[in-house]
């Protein structure tokens, strides 16, 4: 089993995002965007 | 089937289980079996991780639920990504912190032995019924459909899951879920590309999309406050958040994907990529059903679905299902010429026009309705056993009736390893928490890592048989996957309340959550047999029932002796 890794470790092997916080941040924001354009889609064919 | 489909579902089938059992071959580490190695990456951990959560009945039942009432279970899932940001930022880097193969050795660490037990027997008993209807729900289907018999299908995809869950542990089961995963997300690809190549050469995707809009098959978010809706936003997003944050969280089955790759980060991308990527798939799934709809406006649809059970009822009043048979053709022709009438309007008319087309469309579509109404109330008179909810039939009908050879064996073994993927999950955390939680703590605590590597094989086995039992004695239930998840909601929020309590209720001891859990669980139930409240709210209800008694009982009695 790997050790669990430091913060500084964390975040420098963190592809995309940079840093957790910024992951979570992006999660919210890809969510609205979803919701978003379910409802576009939705509202658009109604 | 032709004998290109069989070649290509037990191809697949076997090219994959041969896979999981050669991976693992060598390997007889305990540790290995029970939590996985560092060879697992974050992108098998995010595949294994959707494969345990997405189950044949996902694929069976989505789009007959969009069929039938359009796009509104996507709300179901809007909870679904905070639920992932709490996991990640606080359940995982406790579970690392501490070292523990199930979620409940961290509950005994926390309050104490009852506790740990209560929680992984609550998890064992909605798992292990669970279980029983992830095997039985596509066999039922399958079955019906393609004549195979039921027993059989039961016990063979059963006991094939058993048999490399069993031989490789949680390795076996990641890495086949890896390409599990991959079968299916193509196989959902190419038949979403078929139903588009089937429809009339005159009605483009885009068309498409409008029928399913002006006949009420989009309605993809609901604003609604009324708490007997099933799917609103605010049912999706708070008792979706509770349901996966208890799922995620607390569910040995979930647990044991994301702490097999080893490491943090691992464990933490694999669900990002799930907070991420669950919405788009629900909603293509969805997007699927809605398709098959449209097609099935230029294309005559069966009457009933589930057409064995439809042929059983007729075979006994012949002459009233002949009529509802007859009536429901000219309701058809009816619809078809109104939607064909509604397409052109789509190409050339404005929005007046458009409109009067679709109220005639739609009056149509209550016509067609109102007929399959009848037949249902028809159905149950002749056999009050026969569930009148088709609609897990609707997609594989469609697979079987219109798309081509060797594509129908491929869509089969996504059903297939869709079931074993989940069943595979299951059962590996169910062997797991009855060695670690029940047999090493209880009964056995002292022998050498050998013997609990045979205990917990052991125990897969037996919760194996459990699951085929279970599924070979299950009837039909309403529709399959809301059955998967009411069973879940009951018991999650207590779960998750109790493990809420430990990580931010640091005044609380164990006593107090045992005894509030209980409480809380003894109220769901109560809820479930007398109220019509949406199951999603059982999830907050048996969570925030935890909290509040917890407190209370430890401020007004625990803390007194």
């Amino acid at each position: 089993m790997e050790s669990n890794p430091s913060p500084e470790d964390e975040t420098r092997r963190l592809p995309l995002f940079g840093s957790w916080r910024n992951a979570y941040l992006a999660i919210g924001v890809i969510f609205v965007l979803q919701v978003g354009f379910f409802y576009l889609v939705s509202h658009y064919f109604e | 089937m032709s004998g290109l489909d069989y070649a290509v579902l037990f191809g697949t089938l076997l090219a994959i289980a041969i896979y999981g059992w050669w991976k693992t071959r060598a390997d007889h580490d305990l540790g290995h079996y029970l939590r996985g190695d560092s060879s697992i990456r974050w992108g098998t951990i995010g595949l294994s991780v959707m494969a345990t959560q997405a189950s044949a009945i996902t694929f069976l039942s989505t789009p007959g639920q969009a069929y039938e009432s359009g796009m509104s279970f996507i709300q179901n899932y809007f909870g679904l990504p905070f639920a992932l940001i709490v996991v990640c930022a606080v359940f995982i880097p406790i579970y690392h912190r501490l070292k523990v193969v199930t979620a409940y050795e961290y509950l005994e660490q926390r309050f104490d032995q009852k506790t740990r037990l209560l929680g992984a027997f609550l998890f064992l008993l909605q798992r292990g019924l669970a279980a029983g209807i992830t095997i039985y729900a596509p066999a039922i289907i399958l079955s019906t459909l393609l004549g195979w018999k039921l027993s059989l299908t039961i016990v063979l995809s059963g006991l094939f899951v058993v048999l490399y869950t069993s031989l490789g542990g949680t390795i076996a089961v990641s890495h086949t879920q890896k390409w599990q995963m991959g079968v299916i997300l193509a196989g959902m690809a190419v038949a979403f590309g078929m139903i588009v190549h089937r429809l009339p050469a005159n009605v483009s995707f885009f068309d498409a999309m409008s029928i399913a809009g002006k006949m009420g098959k989009l309605n993809a978010v609901d604003f609604s406050v009324d708490p007997q809706r099933r799917y609103t936003f605010w049912s999706g997003l708070l008792g979706g958040f509770f349901l996966s944050l208890s799922y995620f969280g607390t569910d040995q089955s979930q647990v044991q994907r994301y702490l097999a790759g080893g490491s943090l980060v691992a464990g933490r991308f694999g669900l990002i990529f799930n907070a991420i990527l669950k919405l788009p798939m629900q909603f293509f799934i969805l997007l699927i059903g809605v398709m098959v709809f449209v097609f099935y406006q230029f294309e005559k649809p069966p009457l009933f679905f589930n057409q064995p059970a439809l042929a059983r009822a007729s075979a006994a009043e012949p002459a009233k299902f002949a009529a509802l048979e007859a009536r429901y053709e000219t309701a058809f022709d009816h619809k078809e010429s109104a939607v064909l009438g509604l397409t052109k309007s789509l190409h050339s008319d404005g929005p007046p026009a458009i409109a009067a087309a679709t109220a005639v469309a739609q009056s149509t579509q209550r016509e067609v309705e109102q007929v399959r109404t009848e037949l249902k109330h028809e159905l149950k008179a002749v056999d009050p056993r026969i569930e009148t909810n088709d609609a897990d039939y609707v997609f594989i009908g469609f697979v079987l009736r219109y798309l081509p050879h060797g594509i129908i064996g491929l869509l089969v073994a996504v059903i297939f390893c869709a079931a074993m993927s989940s069943s595979a999950a299951e059962l590996n955390a169910l062997g797991s928490t009855t060695a670690v939680d029940f047999y090493r703590r209880l009964i056995h605590p002292h022998a050498s890592d050998e013997h609990y590597l045979l205990a917990s094989k052991l125990c897969t086995i037996l919760w194996g048989a459990v699951a085929i039992s279970f599924a070979l004695l299950a009837n039909l239930v309403e529709n399959l996957i809301q059955a998967l998840n009411i069973l879940g909601s009951i018991f999650y929020g207590s779960i998750l309340g109790i493990f809420i309590v430990a990580f931010f209720l640091r005044f609380v001891r164990g006593s107090a959550v045992f005894f509030a859990a209980l409480l809380s669980e003894a109220f769901v139930l109560a809820l479930f047999y007398s109220t019509k409240i949406g199951y999603l709210w059982y999830n907050l209800i048996g969570c925030i029932a935890v909290l509040l008694l917890a407190s209370l009982f430890e401020k007004a009695v625990f803390s007194r002796r």
